[in-house]
């Protein structure tokens, strides 16, 4: 959207850390009722003010092109990425009881990703999937290396390539 | 009120079952690789369900936004600390099994 | 379960993930909801204890100067 200059970080840094503080004590300072709201919540100012000192620099990002546009597919995403986390457990629970083989073994491939965040979000998919762990990544070229426990799980990224194209339309291929 | 009870039971029951199933596959499994696949991804998803069925018992109020928060924290960092460990194993050369060895 | 570092490192990690859903279950029969803290404190916690020992078991030492 647009460069973030300093005050910008810091003030934005303080209106999340102040409101986290807010939700976290909210029980013992804000419900019972007589109360003077200053004087009850110069604590929360105190601390909020001292953690946004420490980390106004690394929290919010400096570059960015289409943020906006990146939230809004990314919601989906995370919805398809929780149905994947059930399949996951049924599929290791079949695989205790004897009902599916255990046959390990170790794929390489690559893709065309290659920005920060995008790689971190491929990698925890691939965690998240059933029956692949990712082991290395390599952010120069983009070669993934993978543990995966059976055939088809194996097959089911290096052949279909569905979840490439999921995370590719949303970051659009970058 | 009887229906919320039998629904957050449910969660509940189904959560401990998911997180035994895990912790009995750690002790079945032959190789380090493929224990880690199954604490890393069967804990995981029980404690989700655990925490939900929490939720659901109680209502609306500010405890649930709190469970929220543990939840949607552990479903961040449980596969990252997996694969933090799984790397370390794999550049200090511990061995992989093949079908048809013994166990390890 | 089986010799070797890393095997004593994935049941150290097991153990606190079910010590913190204990102690949620926990803060629920005693009817006092501070427990809910408690239990974020130690997942923070465990879960940076995990990715220290991984990391130091990786290089032998802990920051190369």
């Amino acid at each position: 959207m647009r460069e973030a200059g300093r005050t910008f970080s810091i003030v934005l840094t303080f209106c999340i850390m102040f409101a986290f503080w807010m939700i976290l004590t909210a029980w013992t300072v804000y419900l019972p009722e007589p109360y003077d709201i200053f004087k009850v919540s110069s604590r929360g100012v105190l601390a909020a003010l001292i953690v946004t000192f420490l980390t106004y620099e690394i929290f919010v990002p400096n570059k960015g092109k289409n943020v906006l546009l990146k939230i809004r597919r990314f919601i989906p995403y995370v919805a398809w990425e929780l149905w994947q986390i059930y399949l996951a457990t049924i599929d290791v629970t079949k695989r205790v009881f004897g009902i599916l083989p255990v046959d390990p073994r170790i794929i390489e491939f690559d893709t065309t990703l290659r920005s920060d965040f995008a790689l971190v979000t491929f990698a925890n998919s691939i965690t998240l999937t059933p029956g692949t762990i990712t082991i290395d990544v390599d952010p120069e070229r983009g070669i993934y290396i993978v543990h995966a426990i059976a055939k088809e799980p194996a097959d089911s990224l290096t052949v279909d390539q569905t979840m490439q194209k999921k995370v590719g339309h949303v970051f659009m291929e970058e | 009120m009887l229906a919320i009870e039998v629904i957050s039971t449910v969660f509940l029951a189904a959560g401990a079952f998911f997180m035994i199933t895990g912790t009995a596959g750690l002790l079945k499994f032959p190789d380090f690789y493929t224990r880690l696949h199954a604490t890393g991804k069967a804990d995981t998803l029980g404690q989700i369900l655990i925490i939900v069925g929490c939720m659901i018992y109680e209502g609306f109020s500010f405890i649930t936004i709190k469970l929220l928060l543990v939840s949607a924290f552990y479903l961040l960092v449980g596969p990252t600390g997996t694969h933090a460990l799984i790397r370390a194993a794999y550049v200090t050369g511990v061995p992989v099994w093949k079908k048809g060895d013994n166990r390890m | 379960m089986g010799p070797g570092t890393f095997n004593r490192i994935v049941a150290a990690n097991v153990i606190g993930t079910k010590a913190i859903v204990l102690l949620i279950i926990a803060g629920y029969i005693i009817e006092r909801p501070q427990f809910i803290d408690i239990a974020l404190m130690y997942a923070a916690i465990a879960f940076i204890g995990t990715i220290i020992i991984a990391k130091y078991a990786e290089r032998g030492e802990l920051c190369s100067r």
